[in-house]
């Protein structure tokens, strides 16, 4: 099948060539993929708005035998104007494009996940508890993707003791005592909310109050957790952080 | 390489690591320079060579310059109150090609990319804030329209907001001669906000 279209969300896209860009996307029939879009940083390409980051659309593809497609139309159906208008809005949808960028591979179809991203691309644009969007987005997609966090009692040993917990990034969730490895230390109030994000629906969700406290926890455990996933640091985090000063 | 003599290979081996220079452009190139006259050859070498030490940044603005401060900056009849931010040296170029603008600039060498981890600091933001004073009139944020610039120009706009200096953004819209009907959604909106009375 030499041509084909489908829904897509823009994670980003690097230069290529004299006037060429190489755009990594995220669809929903195929998962990633990576395209080449010829001419578009031309000012008069009717293309190159679709092919901003965070951007919805509709894409038609031309794959003829190299694993790189060439995209031949975009028809854009959300361009999320409220995310490229405020910096913070902006700063947190790139961490959502980069984890997911990171976490999945080329052509490994999930329409969960693409689902995931695109109500979290709304959220953002709609609502203000920027915070809470992203921890749930984290834990609902690492949990899609086979990676979800084990809080039932110590990766270890199994113990179900509350006191003196940690979170292993290594291990993937909880451990005590026993475990010898550097790891956070979590409460369990924050565990208990992992629990609630991961099992609440999106509608009961938005409206949980989530105590500063476990907050700051999630905000250090979670891309603690991811990054240790994929054995990298995840670029967006430091720009969210040198936006706290100006807040 | 083992067919060509060595200094030829090695002008090829050179020649081929600039952008978009694939061997075989590399090859002909290197080809037209041994054939080229003794005095072009020798000019280009010179260029080549020259480049690299008779340029500098300005100490201002930032601008390739061969003297410091660059001709922009200290030309008398520029408007020293209004400052344009742009990204790159080109964009400065393609400022002044319009004729229209008779302010100076400040070239920030990049924009801030949170996808690629290009923070704030990596830029050359610092150095503009020194040169607002009670007599800047006004900062035009000129930055590419595509996600990177506009976090850049709302950064900045957010950084020089305590400071009560006027600042504008350069506006979006259609391009001349383009065709409306082609227009995507997302500049028609932005033509559509900015639009203005005539």
């Amino acid at each position: 099948m030499p041509l084909f279209d489908t829904d897509a969300i823009v994670l980003r896209n690097y230069e290529f060539k004299e006037a060429d860009k190489i755009i990594s996307l995220y669809s929903r029939e195929k998962g990633k993929i990576k395209i080449v879009a010829k001419g578009v940083r031309k000012t008069k390409s009717t293309l190159s708005a679709g092919l901003q980051p965070f951007v919805y659309n509709n894409v038609l593809v031309y794959q003829g035998k190299s694993d790189l497609g060439k995209l031949s139309q975009c028809d854009i159906k959300e361009s999320f104007s409220k995310i490229r208008g405020d910096l913070d809005k902006m700063a947190y949808a790139s961490y959502v494009v980069e984890v997911v960028d990171e976490l999945t591979t080329d052509y490994e179809e999930n329409q969960w996940v693409f689902g995931l991203l695109l109500l979290t691309l709304r959220l953002i644009d709609n609502l203000d508890d920027l915070e809470l969007i992203i921890r749930a987005f984290e834990l609902k997609l690492l949990k899609l993707l086979g990676y979800e966090p084990y809080l039932a009692g110590c990766v270890e040993c199994g113990n179900k003791s509350t006191k003196n917990l940690r979170f292993d990034g290594q291990a993937g969730g909880l451990v005590c005592s026993c475990s010898a490895n550097w790891a956070k230390k979590i409460s369990m109030g924050t565990v208990q909310y992992m629990k609630k994000i991961l099992e609440l629906d999106y509608k009961k969700l938005l409206q949980m109050k989530l105590p500063e406290y476990a907050r700051k926890e999630l905000a250090e455990i979670i891309p603690y957790y991811i990054q240790s996933l994929i054995h990298k640091k995840l670029k967006s985090i430091s720009f969210i952080e040198s936006l706290k000063e100006f807040n | 390489m083992r067919y060509y003599a060595q200094p030829l290979s090695q002008l090829i081996g050179q020649l081929s690591k600039l952008p978009g220079v694939g061997p075989k452009t590399a090859q002909r190139l290197a080809f037209h320079i041994l054939e080229m006259d003794q005095k072009d050859a020798q000019d280009l070498a010179n260029s080549i060579s020259e480049i690299r030490d008779k340029l500098s940044y300005c100490s201002i603005c930032n601008n390739l310059t061969q003297n410091d401060p660059c001709q922009i900056c200290s030309q008398h009849k520029r408007d020293k109150t209004l400052i344009c931010i742009v990204e790159e040296v080109k964009d400065v170029i393609a400022m002044e090609k319009t004729g229209e603008y008779k302010g100076v600039y400040h070239v920030l060498h990049g924009a801030i990319s949170p996808i690629d981890g290009v923070g704030p600091e990596d830029i050359k933001i610092k150095s503009l804030l020194p040169r607002l004073d009670e007599n800047t009139s006004e900062v035009i944020l000129a930055t590419d329209p595509n996600v990177e610039g506009e976090a850049t120009a709302m950064y900045i706009s957010k950084l020089l907001k305590p400071l009560g200096v006027k600042v504008t953004r350069i506006a979006h819209g259609l391009p001349v001669g383009g065709d409306l009907e082609y227009a995507d959604e997302v500049t028609l909106s932005k033509a559509l906000e900015g639009r203005r009375e005539i």
